[in-house]
């Protein structure tokens, strides 16, 4: 005699041991399978020969693993969520590391008011990124690709350059309005980088393969 | 005449988007009701594998195209529920435009032949 619900329960230890995971998404696979056996039944058909067909046409376990496992663990939207943190967090630390460093007193007037306005625009443009990421230009740009190319040899260059000036090392005078401008600029350059890898990862998603799907050839 | 049941299995993975997008405009569905209206809206030509369309909802969701809740259908089974973000529309027009482009180029194509 067959029984439909220990037949859904076997089917489920199948999935199982075929690497679906539980709750989701198991639990909606099983409600697909209920509804098919549901409107098969409805039609007219033995439990039994409902449950085969629903089983039939959900799919082989091990197809049905290897599709699930092609969704990344990390979407778009989480990376962007990184952007933005990145974005809202190193805003006010811009801003409170350059009033520090170019108190009145230390530095002349005009050295102040360039600084501080390098350091707006850097603000704001850094405030607005994770919104105008989408009308950055596109990255094969060649200019964008020159920035970026100059953008990282100087991101590896810097540090150490900066390193070297503190410990005394090297002596080049560069004076505290120059090197805050280096640093928020590099802050921006880094800002910028960040939102075309996040672009690019959702472009890189959006072309990914479609579905395992067949089409019915009557 | 062309026989429209032979429709390769590439083109019917590329559509699964743009239709699973343009049905969600109309309001959220759940997988199996997804799956029946494309089926019965070709007639039974786009015959999707059911359990494959769930990965593929999967991925859309993590793209931030559409978004998912747990409800229960009329007759208390739970069921998962998507609905169209404000980027799954972006999407779908995107989608509609380049699809209609296709149609467009062999439409025209087809008319020409047929002068």
């Amino acid at each position: 005699m067959f029984e439909l619900e220990q037949a859904i329960a076997d089917w489920r230890q199948q999935m199982l041991a075929a690497g679906i995971k539980t709750p989701v998404p198991l639990a909606e696979l099983e409600s697909h399978l209920r509804e098919e056996v549901d409107q098969q039944m409805q039609a007219g058909f033995s439990a039994q020969a409902a449950f085969e067909t629903a089983v039939q046409r959900i799919g082989q376990a091990n197809a049905l693993k290897d599709e699930f496992e092609k969704t990344p663990a990390t979407g778009p939207l989480l990376r962007r969520r990184y952007l933005s943190l990145f974005c809202f967090a190193s805003v006010p630390l811009l801003l409170l590391v350059n009033f520090w460093a170019l108190e009145p007193g230390e530095t002349s007037s005009m050295g102040r008011f360039w600084g501080l306005a390098t350091m707006s625009l850097v603000a704001v443009y850094i405030s607005g990124l994770p919104y105008l990421r989408r009308r950055l230009p596109s990255p094969q740009n060649r200019l964008v690709q020159t920035a970026m190319l100059i953008g990282w040899a100087f991101a590896l260059v810097w540090p150490l350059v900066a390193t070297l000036i503190s410990l005394g090392m090297i002596h080049l005078n560069l004076g505290i309005v120059v090197e805050m401008i280096i640093w928020s600029v590099g802050a921006a350059w880094f800002a910028t980088w960040l939102a075309y890898a996040v672009s690019g990862e959702a472009d890189t998603a959006e072309n990914a393969t479609g579905p395992e799907v067949t089409s019915r050839q009557d | 005449m062309y026989n429209v049941s032979m429709i390769p299995k590439e083109l019917v993975a590329a559509s699964a988007e743009p239709l699973i997008l343009s049905l969600l405009v109309r309001g959220e569905s759940y997988g199996y009701a997804i799956i029946q209206e494309v089926r019965g809206r070709s007639g039974g030509k786009l015959n999707w594998t059911d359990g494959m369309l769930y990965p593929v909802l999967h991925r859309m969701e993590h793209r931030g195209l559409i978004e998912s809740r747990w409800g229960e259908s009329e007759t208390g089974r739970k069921r998962k529920y998507y609905s169209l973000k404000k980027d799954g529309k972006a999407a779908m027009a995107k989608h509609h435009e380049q699809w209609s482009l296709v149609h467009g180029v062999l439409a025209g194509l087809r008319k020409e032949q047929n002068v």
